[in-house]
């Protein structure tokens, strides 16, 4: 995907709930409660420089979905949320790329360094939690 | 001895008399990893790669003092993985940018100060966060 033309899109409002599905791989021990929490691993772009996909909560809801429908396709997974004010607190941006799939989706745009990554990581919060995962 | 298959080969770890406690749990986890399949994580993410395995095993039989707390072994998105400790009050991640390329970041949770830094032949960066993950409470 050829992102060098996508920029934060301020009709994002600050608020906007940003949801990331969390492999059960990606959810590791922390002695701090509640015990569990979210890797930095799960805040990078892919491999191929795709920028870190996400959903807008908004649109999720408005397309007549709730956030068990969005992880029941992956058992086990869970469903994490930041806010984009969280991401654009990181140097982040957030550009809408609906696909004919999925038209919640959108991109958190900007260069994910480690310590970025791990700061999205600790700023997210459970949508669906892991013990609530199917 | 334990064994790991993978599609194009397998791994073959034989491990010492009285390993310390961190060891085969943490081989079992790296082995774990070299069965997820395509697309783990939803988002397209390949296979890890055995190569980034063999690397990790190695360097924690190199640099993990005995006394290390059990890590928790990560994929990455780019088919790598990664060390992670949540504990002791220090959040450090050894991340295996290529078999021989890491990124340590450490974070002392009692003092504030954090630190990252790229590692490859020098490993002093690594085996100082690891002092200071396994120093007395």
């Amino acid at each position: 995907m050829d992102m060098s033309n996508y920029e934060d899109d301020k009709t994002i409002q600050d608020e906007a709930e940003l949801w990331r599905r969390i492999n059960p791989d990606w959810i590791v021990p922390d002695e701090k409660p509640p015990g569990l929490r979210v890797s930095s691993a799960a805040f990078n772009d892919s491999r191929d420089g795709t920028p870190l996909s996400v959903l807008l909560a908004e649109i999720v809801r408005h397309t007549g979905r709730t956030a068990q429908d969005i992880i029941a396709p992956f058992p086990g997974f869970s469903l994490a949320s930041i806010t984009a004010g969280v991401a654009r607190a990181q140097r982040q941006g957030i550009a809408r790329t609906p696909t004919t799939k999925e038209p919640a989706h959108a991109s958190v745009i900007g260069p994910k360094t480690k310590a970025i990554r791990q700061a999205l990581a600790k700023a997210a919060t459970w949508v669906v939690a892991p013990s609530q995962a199917a | 001895m334990l064994k790991y298959c993978f599609p194009r080969g397998e791994v073959i770890v034989t491990l010492p008399d009285n390993p310390p406690s961190w060891m085969v749990p943490t081989v079992e986890a790296l082995g774990e990893l070299l069965a997820l399949p395509p697309n783990w994580d939803a988002y397209g993410a390949p296979r890890v790669d055995p190569a980034f395995a063999l690397a990790a095993m190695r360097l924690a039989w190199e640099t993990f003092p005995d006394n290390t707390p059990q890590p928790s072994v990560v994929p990455t998105s780019s088919g790598g993985l990664q060390f992670e400790w949540h504990t002791r009050n220090i959040d450090l991640e050894i991340e295996f940018l290529s078999p021989s390329r890491l990124h340590v970041l450490c974070e002392d949770l009692r003092s504030g100060q954090s630190w990252e830094s790229e590692v490859n032949r020098d490993l002093k960066p690594l085996t100082d966060a690891l002092a200071v993950l396994t120093r007395p409470l």
